[in-house]
């Protein structure tokens, strides 16, 4: 059985008239956690979205060996005027999984989401919200994270424990790609430069 | 179970967006209303007047509801989620658009024969323009969500959403108001009928497969 993930091959980019990537080819193996780094504008989150499959790359193959793909963009991926638990509920529904109360609640206890677990999105901080999106990656039990900007809003603890939660995660035969800012790189993880040529 | 759950929540986004999804029905009424005491001499002469203004009434009041069915999910980022599951996706637009006909199809499909036999409606005439609002309302509803999703990537519901759906609209109009004004006119209405089923059987088939890829593809834009 293949330990590949995602392989992307050869792949061109260019909305208008800027080329973001030509030739771009990475494979993306259990265990392995990938930190897509460069300036604003250079085309990680273009890349993040190639690789999950909601973006078309002008030409090049994209190939996912696991289905479903955990993803957290720019949006958080949660409805707005549903609770955190009724969010996490939908996660697991969608992953033909019975939820489990006893691990979502230790979840939100890990994230400090637990007294908020009745309380609207809308009604969350933005960071808050994206710690919930990171509850909702574990509920989903996926093999690979496409994660873009994941320490943003976050605090110092909370950037930490994702940190170790990508580690553990990789550690367990997932696999991760990050798009980041974040001035420390991840702990063990290829760096992948991207630049506007 | 599944499916429930799916439709459990999609039940609740439309209860807890409060007013917002109930103003298709009250523009239903008002519409219908404003027809109704303005041409009621015409209508009590004819009721084939309010049958068909009671179905154009329903074509833009879908137009009107049809403008949100993904916008919402679509902005906070669960259409981007859901579509990534491709083997839930179908299940997924499937509840959301028996969530939609749930709180605009039925009460549209309950409050036309209300309001024909309060102008004045036979009751058999009422009862068969109900039957036709029932095959005709889920078929809209499968019509316009596929334009709204070849469209909630571009951000561009509105008028855009108006031109390119009621074309679309105009074969099972014809057959719904044909039904009715046939039944009024004791004359034969089988074969149109039998066309309403076959678009509602048509739409209902086909239309929910083809949701999936057409919202992966308006991620693209």
């Amino acid at each position: 059985m293949s330990s590949t993930h995602l392989t992307v091959k050869n792949l061109r980019c260019r909305p208008g008239s800027q080329e973001l990537f030509d030739g771009l080819s990475i494979s993306v193996s259990a265990g392995e956690t990938i930190e897509l780094r460069g300036p604003n504008g250079c085309g990680k989150s273009t890349l993040l979205r190639i690789m999950a499959g909601l973006q078309q790359p002008d030409s090049g193959d994209t190939i996912r060996y696991v289905d479903p793909i955990g993803y957290i963009g720019h949006k958080f991926g949660l409805a707005s005027i549903l609770t955190v638990q009724e969010n996490l509920r939908w996660t697991s529904t969608l992953n033909r999984a019975k939820f489990d109360t006893s691990h979502a609640r230790e979840l939100l206890e890990k994230f400090e989401l637990r007294t908020a677990s009745n309380k609207l999105i809308q009604e969350l901080s933005t960071g808050q919200r994206r710690r919930c999106s990171f509850v909702c990656l574990l509920i989903g039990k996926y093999k690979l994270w496409l994660m873009d900007e994941p320490f943003a809003s976050l605090d110092r603890q909370g950037e930490d424990l994702v940190r170790e939660l990508i580690q553990e995660h990789c550690g367990n035969g997932g696999s991760a790609v990050i798009a980041s800012h974040s001035a420390s790189p991840l702990a063990q993880a290829l760096q992948v430069e991207l630049g506007i040529s | 179970m599944r499916f429930w759950a799916l439709y459990r929540r999609e039940l609740l986004i439309e209860f807890r967006s409060g007013v917002e999804s109930f103003i298709p029905i009250i523009f239903f009424l008002l519409v219908v209303g404003t027809f109704t005491f303005t041409l009621r001499s015409f209508i009590a002469d004819d009721t084939r007047v309010l049958v068909s203004v009671i179905w154009i009434t329903t074509l833009f009041t879908s137009v009107l509801s049809l403008d949100k069915l993904f916008k919402r999910d679509h902005e906070d980022g669960t259409l981007a989620v859901a579509v990534l599951h491709s083997n839930a996706i179908t299940a997924t637009v499937v509840t959301k658009l028996v969530a939609h006909w749930s709180v605009t199809g039925i009460p549209i499909t309950f409050l036309g024969p209300v309001v024909g036999l309060i102008s004045g409606m036979q009751f058999d005439h009422a009862l068969m323009l109900g039957l036709t609002l029932l095959i005709g309302t889920p078929t809209i509803t499968m019509l316009g969500a596929l334009v709204t999703a070849l469209l909630v990537g571009l951000g561009r519901g509105g008028e855009l959403l108006t031109v390119l759906i009621l074309p679309l609209y105009i074969p099972i109009l014809l057959f719904g108001i044909s039904v009715c004004h046939l039944h009024i006119e004791s004359a034969s209405y089988t074969s149109e009928l039998l066309w309403c089923f076959a678009l509602l059987t048509g739409s209902t088939t086909a239309i929910p497969l083809a949701l999936g890829p057409v919202l992966k593809m308006s991620q693209d834009s």
